[in-house]
């Protein structure tokens, strides 16, 4: 905590060094958040952009608690948003797996993994179900599933009580093991 | 995860992680330049001109020559049998309506009409 609030003054005071170390600590996160809620790599860099420069001129309002994390990612969360909600009337079709390839994601193996599953069929298969979840469900099943942000975290990032984000996650989850259960028997442990 | 998971939930939470992106370093770059530009009191292109640049705008308009020369070349198809010719002439000339055009009523082959219209819907920007 004492390194992030040497970070915050270091922004503070105008040190665009400091920006690259936010960038090497939270930058994957920033842009797989980003990604996955717009679906669209070129959109998502942009928002990660322009987020970068919002950390770096907010700063000094920054009052740390919830962490640096959780405030960064509220922003590209925040930003992303915004972007949803100029496209919503020409969104793409949720089907259409060129718009999920286009969201430039990848797919890492992690432990327990089903060498023979077919990695892209496993990312349409995962984007469209997430895609599919409502707005409130799915942001919370990307900071705290995809994106790693324990659940206090998280729910500081959304603006809610921390039930109210269990409450989420669990009917998420519900909707997306139904929806993904062929494919999590085949791949788990 | 802060609350432990039933089986099922923690496979799913492994199918969820695995799935990441890596930060690109332009997107680093393009805010250090904006921010440095800014302190300087001066930016390196005006405000629209800078926003052009960006990652969004530029793929919006590749699609849209893309689209353009799609239309252009289908209209320049049309002039083949039409001593109209292309749409920037049509426009130019002021001899007929675009509308005409589309709808064939100006005596060019209806089948001309239908390729027009699939170009326009194919490929625009999102």
């Amino acid at each position: 905590m004492d390194d992030e609030k040497r970070l915050i003054a270091q922004l503070a005071a105008g040190d665009l060094d400091s920006l690259a170390v936010i960038y090497r600590e939270y930058g994957g996160a920033m842009t797989t958040l980003a990604r996955t809620l717009l679906r669209d790599r070129d959109e998502a860099d942009d928002v990660v952009e322009d987020a970068l420069v919002r950390v770096f001129e907010k700063a000094g309002g920054f009052r740390g608690t919830g962490g640096l994390k959780a405030w960064t990612l509220r922003i590209v969360l925040n930003l992303s948003r915004d972007r949803l909600r100029r496209r919503r009337f020409i969104a793409g079709d949720l089907d259409d797996a060129a718009r999920i390839e286009r969201a430039g994601l990848r797919v890492d193996p992690v432990e327990g993994w089903d060498e023979a599953l077919d990695s892209a069929t496993t990312l349409a298969a995962l984007e469209r179900a997430i895609a599919s979840l409502p707005a409130e469900q799915r942001e919370a099943v990307v900071l705290c599933h995809r994106v790693g942000l324990p659940y206090a975290e998280a729910a500081a990032t959304l603006g809610i009580a921390e039930g109210a984000l269990r409450a989420r996650l669990f009917r998420a989850r519900a909707q997306l093991k139904a929806a993904l259960a062929p494919l999590a028997r085949e791949g788990g442990a | 995860m802060s609350a432990p998971l039933d089986r099922d939930d923690a496979r799913l939470a492994r199918l969820l992680a695995s799935v990441r992106a890596d930060a690109p370093p332009a997107s680093l770059a393009r805010a250090r330049a904006r921010l440095a530009a800014r302190a300087a009191g001066a930016s390196f292109a005006p405000p629209a001109l800078a926003w052009r640049f960006r990652p969004a705008a530029l793929a919006a308009a590749a699609a849209a020559g893309v689209v353009a020369l799609a239309a252009g070349g289908l209209w320049s198809g049309g002039a083949a049998t039409s001593s109209r010719g292309s749409l920037v002439a049509s426009l130019a000339s002021g001899g007929g309506s675009i509308a005409d055009d589309l709808l064939g009523e100006s005596g060019e082959p209806a089948s001309d009409a239908a390729p027009h219209g699939a170009a326009r819907d194919s490929g625009g920007p999102s």
